[in-house]
């Protein structure tokens, strides 16, 4: 449902991402790993569209979508969950929820006329809550929250903002090891239901836990692809860990 | 006694006027993040096109003060598109975004002086009418009316950025663009939106204004250095913080003349927008930056 095809793209002199290309398909989780700075946000900024790229493709649902516009790209169906904790501090947990539920925001006139939110709208969000975990502070202002409330809240947005595939950078970094399991369950929940994951983390545990295919980068190139077992086993991937 | 209710309510005019002033400017300013001091130019341009399609065309006054609010919004939003959407696209700093906008509000008000010339002129709408006394001060109609429309309006703007989807969305545009285009909210829409809505504040604001006081060229200046300074003594970027910075700015104004010569009402603003830069920078409601990233 997504190709990524001979993705390029450069920041002055530094190659970070060289010649990508990869393909994600439905109904499966894909993990994105690779040692620190081998061009794995990158990659998930230039699919979102933050970045532009140098060259090279993205097709997504059939559809080109290289280079489009931020939220031209989330509302075809790419939702997507950052690094750092990124809340509208200045928003109840409730509001951020509500924003992301659909696409509407912006028209103008059908707001001013049908201005509030539905109850199935409502349902949504406190279903989402439940299953999160969230519920207990959905009315607090998200500035309030703590680091681990943050990023399940993030969490329940990234998963309630209408889309076909969910690319997650690094949804249990910092989280504590009960969060991570519900957090694994949550995700594997999801890909039963026919989503598409592509997620970047570097608690290997957790990787391999849930991984279907794992796409290793390093220094902005592809260097190997496969099952968790195979990763496990590849001396590529060991040599670009360790050094050597 | 009659001399305190007086400057109260001279204060409460002074600061409903401000309060209009500052709100749009302090909307526009929350959620594109930087200073449109040209929103004192559409002010001015408000004022003048009542003037022109009112005294000079003879159309109907309610229609010539919807057609001036009309043309205000327009002339807010085509400052967006032709002049910052532009600048923005090349990647411009909010400085650069700054410094336009001072061009732009030169630009606009020599326009006026080109068109209607430096004289002062007034609307003549409304004959001096006797004012009603309360408790010894006197306050005329049309001042009532600007306080209840300047209230009016600052309330459906409070329920209209908390109730509505859209008021929602520019919350969540002026908290933090990227993760807003991230959920599907397009931005510029906002940025459009927020320009319309504010200049039709100013619209309104320049109705009222030129209706109370006299049309100068070089109005919308005086009106955009009271409100900025408004909204820097409320808290920049936030919306009510500058209106409640607008109301204690037109009583601290209207009460310091009690005991100093009326000339030094604007040296009275100045005072207090040095006071808060120095000691307050962030305003009385202001969010303090850097302590949550």
């Amino acid at each position: 449902m997504l190709q990524i095809s001979n993705l390029k793209k450069h920041f002055g002199g530094i190659k970070a991402v060289n010649n990508v290309s990869f393909e994600i398909q439905e109904n499966k989780i894909t993990a994105l790993i690779g040692p620190n700075g081998s061009g794995k946000t990158t990659v998930f900024n230039l699919i979102s569209g933050i970045l532009k790229a140098d060259s090279g493709r993205i097709i997504f649902n059939k559809e080109e979508i290289t280079n489009k516009k931020v939220n031209e790209i989330s509302n075809l169906g790419v939702s997507r969950l950052f690094q750092q904790a990124r809340l509208f501090n200045n928003l109840t947990v409730k509001e951020n929820l509500l924003l992301a539920i659909n696409n509407e925001d912006t028209k103008f006139w059908k707001n001013l006329i049908n201005y509030k939110f539905t109850d199935e709208d409502y349902k949504k969000i406190n279903k989402i809550a439940e299953v999160v975990g969230i519920e207990s502070f959905m009315n607090k202002q998200a500035g309030d929250l703590s680091f681990g409330q943050k990023r399940l809240v993030e969490i329940a947005r990234a998963i309630i903002n209408p889309h076909k595939l969910l690319i997650l950078d690094e949804p249990v970094a910092g989280v504590n090891p009960k969060l991570r399991k519900e957090i694994l369950l949550l995700l594997k929940k999801l890909k039963e239901k026919g989503e598409a994951i592509l997620l970047i983390e570097h608690d290997m545990n957790f990787t391999l836990n849930i991984a279907d295919n794992v796409i290793v980068m390093d220094e902005g190139k592809v260097i190997a692809e496969g099952n968790p077992k195979q990763i496990k086993n590849n001396k590529n991937v060991l040599e670009a860990y360790l050094g050597e | 006694m009659s001399i305190i209710t007086q400057l109260l309510i001279n204060g409460l005019i002074a600061g409903a006027i401000y309060a209009l002033v500052a709100s749009g400017f302090s909307l526009i300013y929350s959620v594109n993040k930087f200073v449109h001091f040209a929103h004192g130019a559409t002010i001015a341009f408000s004022a003048y096109a009542l003037y022109f399609l009112f005294s000079i065309t003879g159309l109907n006054f309610w229609l010539s003060a919807i057609l001036a609010v009309t043309f205000g919004a327009l002339i807010g939003l085509g400052m967006n598109l032709i002049v910052y959407k532009e600048l923005r696209k090349r990647k411009a700093s909010s400085v650069i975004l700054l410094i336009a906008s001072f061009a732009l509000l030169i630009l606009l008000e020599s326009l006026v002086l080109l068109y209607f010339g430096a004289d002062v002129k007034t609307i003549g709408y409304i004959n001096v009418a006797k004012g009603i006394e309360i408790f010894g001060a006197i306050i005329t109609p049309l001042q009532i009316m600007i306080i209840l429309v300047s209230l009016v309006l600052l309330v459906l703007l409070f329920l209209f950025m908390k109730k509505t989807k859209i008021g929602k969305a520019m919350r969540a545009v002026s908290d933090n663009k990227n993760v807003a285009e991230i959920l599907g909210i397009n931005s510029e829409k906002i940025y459009n939106w927020t320009f319309i809505i504010g200049s039709a504040i100013a619209g309104i604001a320049g109705v009222l204004i030129a209706l109370e006081q006299n049309l100068e060229p070089t109005m919308g200046t005086g009106l955009i250095i009271k409100g900025f300074t408004a909204a820097i003594i409320g808290g920049i970027g936030s919306v009510p913080g500058a209106i409640l910075g607008a109301f204690l700015l037109g009583f601290a104004e209207n009460f310091g003349i009690w005991y100093l010569p009326s000339g030094y009402k604007d040296a009275i603003a100045f005072v207090l927008l040095f006071l808060f830069l120095l000691f307050r920078p962030n305003g009385i409601l202001g969010i303090k930056k850097g302590g949550d990233k």
